[in-house]
């Protein structure tokens, strides 16, 4: 709970620091007075969960959102907020996630958009020279004439990262700079950040693995809920430690989570099994069970692996490797038509791109997958009974209003889910899986769908709840998987499903074998 | 050729919007048109044929709505092709025109043997060339411009191979008289047009391949995680439209007395525009197939009032062309998509 420590014995002046900076999204504060310095020569770590306030903070400081109060203080001056090009000119860079290289130009032409040397002509070789120098200084085992779409994913981040620091910033802002990082490219990461180091720059590094966080940091700050709770040197904390400072105390609330009606001995209702599934070739093998008559959380962080495993379970993705059978039967889904009439079936997460037919009326949208049902020898649709259908399972869903031939455009964005999974609803797979099914719907709305999980789940077959919620994976799941790096890290069920075991797992590696 | 390149630019750039809503709802004009757009449609209908009306006073006699509606009829069996493949999502098919001239120049040839040896020949050669598109652009994801446009060079050339270039005439027979009969004043090869729309329309409006093509071109991939099969609706969608393709030969081989191997090879253009016109959107999802039918009428109407006022054919080619271009972009902007 102390003001930045720095790890040498000098006291250090910060080089651009922020000042209880408060900020509030439509009502909500999502960052309650923050102060933060970041000082020359330091790495300073931001951790947090998911919504702790991490990415509103540094937006604040690379210029993108204007603080409602609280002050940004760079070369001794003080503002009041900063425009992202007035915090360029400050010498704060900012190296997001989203790539901002051309594929098709090569890395020196990448190095040198907006400022290519000479007039008229470009003076190519002259750019390549300075280019190559730069990448031989960071220590980058790469060709500057090379064009940018032959780089792997990780090369080209850790390019943007030269890139921003040849512009010799004050700060660098790093935004899960490992996220597609192979073990040799986080080497290569490390030296480019002692480089940077060596030129006097502080560096402020977001990430959700915590181990790399330990190893390349020197400060940590933490927040939780908007407000700071720690700022410590790296040093003095270890996984653990870490990890109990960014999850708190909370208390776990349980309501809609239900005994088992599993039947254990009914080979029909073993549901999904799968021994020694790995995902990639290098990923550890976990086994799955996802039986009949229960709700099965798969809980992780975004990209743990949750959706790679749910999409490719359908057919959407390369099958995972192990023995996967249902119902006792080997189970092999070419596509997800196949694999849908073997009976799984996958609700993707996002409604837009890929969920919702915004051009055609709620009625098609929720009769799609059981519309042969509906037909005749003919295949003509009998109108009255796929209404007739459609609107049951729409009040099912607590629709409201009951208007089946509106488009879903016309809807607010939880009417617009209970669309999308009263099309799931109305179907009976054996397997279900729910991809995030409450991200972005309003209260009302989100108790309205537990219920509905809830009692598809103690009525149908399996279903699967992929959410990176905690309460929701609470309130709703006998037994939870918990996904990170591609593969399962532990398994939780009964008295051992609490609120601190999930986030821990999810975010360090546990002691031990997995829960069994 | 524009349309087709305006349409896949303007698709890009738009993307749903951020609450979902289409962008004409934020826009007065666009709603305006969204909201009447059935009417608009009729309204220019109407307007046209009192523009018609106001140069020649003869127009609105029988025998000049019949001079309109016979060349309307292959169109709206055309436009209807196009529709299914622009109705299935972000397709075009540029081989319409070769393959009804193709169908039109084999059922000439066979009607020696008999009528309907000749339409089931025209008929089989339509799905065979609907098949070869469907499966180009469906399993071996070709894109549709390209496969459609080979395709045409490839039946354009093996059309003119078999005719040796040469006229050829309809032996008398039941085709010959169908092409020249009328009932009730209106000739015949409208009216049998007219009911293959119904048909087809109701078919296309109740049934569940109906249903699939259009939710497939609304969204391939909340189709294709729904459990549906995409590709087999890009298939049936070209088949169909080789189907139409060829009834439209079929009826251009009934009344056209010399036939020549190129009788509808100008056509796609006309073909995708009586779709578009009508109310069929080129990024899938929508459309019906008497939207289609519609548009072709009243691009047929547009057609003979251009000439009316006293252009000559090439200048009237060069204002549709025009006309066509603005009114797919209007069409598609003011819709908000």
């Amino acid at each position: 709970m102390t003001g930045p420590v720095s790890p040498s014995d000098t006291a250090l002046e910060p080089l651009v620091s922020g000042n209880a900076l408060c900020k509030s999204f439509s009502g909500t504060e999502v960052l309650h007075s923050v102060t933060v310095a970041f000082c020359a020569r330091q790495v300073h770590a931001i951790c947090g969960e998911n919504g702790a306030g991490k990415s509103t903070l540094l937006k604040i400081i690379s210029g993108v959102h204007r603080p409602d109060s609280g002050s940004i203080v760079t070369q001794g001056r003080k503002h009041a907020g900063l425009t992202v090009h007035e915090a360029r000119k400050h010498g704060i860079v900012a190296v997001l996630q989203d790539p901002t290289l051309i594929p098709t130009l090569s890395i020196a032409e990448n190095f040198f958009l907006g400022s290519l040397p000479g007039r008229a002509i470009v003076r190519r070789r002259e750019m390549t020279r300075s280019a190559q120098e730069a990448l031989d200084r960071y220590g980058l085992p790469l060709d500057a004439s090379e064009l940018v779409a032959q780089l792997t994913l990780g090369k080209r981040r850790l390019l943007e990262i030269v890139r921003a620091s040849e512009q010799h910033p004050r700060l660098v802002i790093l935004d899960e700079p490992t996220a597609s990082l192979s073990d040799s490219e986080v080497r290569m990461l490390a030296g480019v950040i002692g480089k940077l180091k060596q030129e006097s720059a502080a560096i402020a590094y977001v990430s959700h693995r915590l181990r790399e966080v330990l190893e390349f940091s020197d400060v940590i700050t933490v927040l939780r809920d908007g407000t700071r709770v720690a700022t410590e040197p790296a040093a003095t904390l270890d996984e653990n430690g870490l990890a109990s400072l960014m999850i708190g105390s909370a208390v776990s609330r349980v309501t809609h989570r239900q005994e088992s009606t599993r039947r254990r001995n009914d080979p029909r209702a073993r549901g999904l099994t799968g021994r020694a599934i790995h995902l990639g070739a290098s990923t550890a093998p976990f086994d799955l069970d996802l039986p009949v008559g229960e709700v099965i959380g798969f809980y992780g962080l975004v990209g743990s692996g949750r959706s790679s495993l749910a999409r490719s379970l359908v057919g959407l993705g390369p099958l995972p490797g192990g023995e996967i059978t249902l119902n006792g039967s080997a189970y092999r889904p070419t596509s997800p038509s196949h694999a849908a009439r073997l009976g799984v079936m996958y609700c993707p997460e996002d409604r837009k791109g890929g969920g919702l037919f915004f051009r055609s009326s709620i009625n098609e949208n929720v009769s799609l997958i059981t519309l042969r049902s509906y037909t005749n020898r003919a295949d003509i649709i009998s109108v009255r009974r796929e209404r007739q259908a459609v609107i049951e399972v729409c009040r099912s869903v607590k629709l409201r209003p009951l208007n089946i031939d509106a488009k879903p455009s016309q809807l607010s964005g939880g009417n617009q889910q209970k669309v999308l999974l009263a099309r799931y609803f109305a179907a009976t797979p054996d397997v279900l899986i729910l991809d995030e099914p409450t991200v972005g719907v309003d209260i009302g709305a989100r108790r309205d769908i537990h219920e509905m999980i809830a009692a598809k789940g103690a009525t149908g077959g399996a279903v699967v709840l992929i959410s990176s919620d905690p309460e929701e994976v609470l309130d709703l799941c006998q037994h939870v998987y918990v996904f990170r790096d591609a593969t399962v890290v532990a398994e939780f069920a009964g008295s051992r499903l609490t609120r601190d075991a999930l986030t821990a797992a999810a975010l360090v590696s546990p002691e031990g074998p997995p829960v069994p | 050729m524009s349309p087709v390149q305006l349409a896949s630019k303007r698709n890009r750039e738009s993307q749903p919007t951020e609450n979902g809503l289409p962008r004409s709802g934020r826009n007065p004009a666009g709603a305006f048109a969204l909201r009447h757009r059935e009417s608009a449609r009729v309204l220019a209908l109407v307007l046209l044929i009192a523009v018609g009306a106001a140069i020649r006073p003869g127009y609105l006699t029988e025998h000049s709505m019949v001079s309109v509606l016979l060349p309307a009829a292959p169109l709206a069996a055309l436009a209807t092709a196009e529709a299914f493949v622009m109705i299935r999502g972000k397709f075009v098919d540029l081989s319409v025109g070769v393959t009804a001239s193709a169908a039109a120049v084999l059922a000439v040839s066979v009607s020696p043997h008999g009528t309907i040896p000749a339409v089931l020949a025209a008929l089989a050669v339509g799905a065979t060339i609907g098949l070869a598109n469907g499966i180009g652009v469906g399993v071996f994801r070709g894109n549709p411009i390209i496969v459609t446009l080979g395709m045409s060079s490839v039946v354009g050339a093996i059309t003119l191979a078999a005719s040796g270039g040469s006229s050829s005439t309809l032996s008398p027979g039941m085709l010959n008289n169908f092409g020249t009969a009328s009932l009730a004043g209106i000739p015949e090869v409208v009216l049998a047009v007219a009911l293959i729309l119904i048909v087809t329309a109701w078919w296309f409006a109740v049934s569940r391949w109906g249903r699939m093509m259009r939710l497939a071109g609304d969204s391939e991939l909340g189709f294709r995680v729904s459990g549906g099969r995409p590709v087999a609706g890009t298939i049936v969608a070209f088949v169909l439209a080789g189907l139409f393709s060829a009834v439209a030969g079929i009826l251009l081989a009934s009344y056209v007395q010399t036939l020549d191997f190129t009788i509808a090879a100008n056509d796609t253009l006309p073909a995708i525009a009586g779709a578009v016109i009508g109310g069929v959107s080129l990024f899938g999802g929508e459309g019906s197939p008497w939207r289609a039918g519609f548009g072709a009428v009243l691009f047929g109407f547009l057609t003979s009032v251009l000439l009316l006022a006293g252009l000559s054919p090439y200048q009237e080619e060069i204002v549709e062309g025009v006309l066509v271009v603005t009114i797919v972009y209007l069409t598609e902007k003011l819709l908000g998509r």
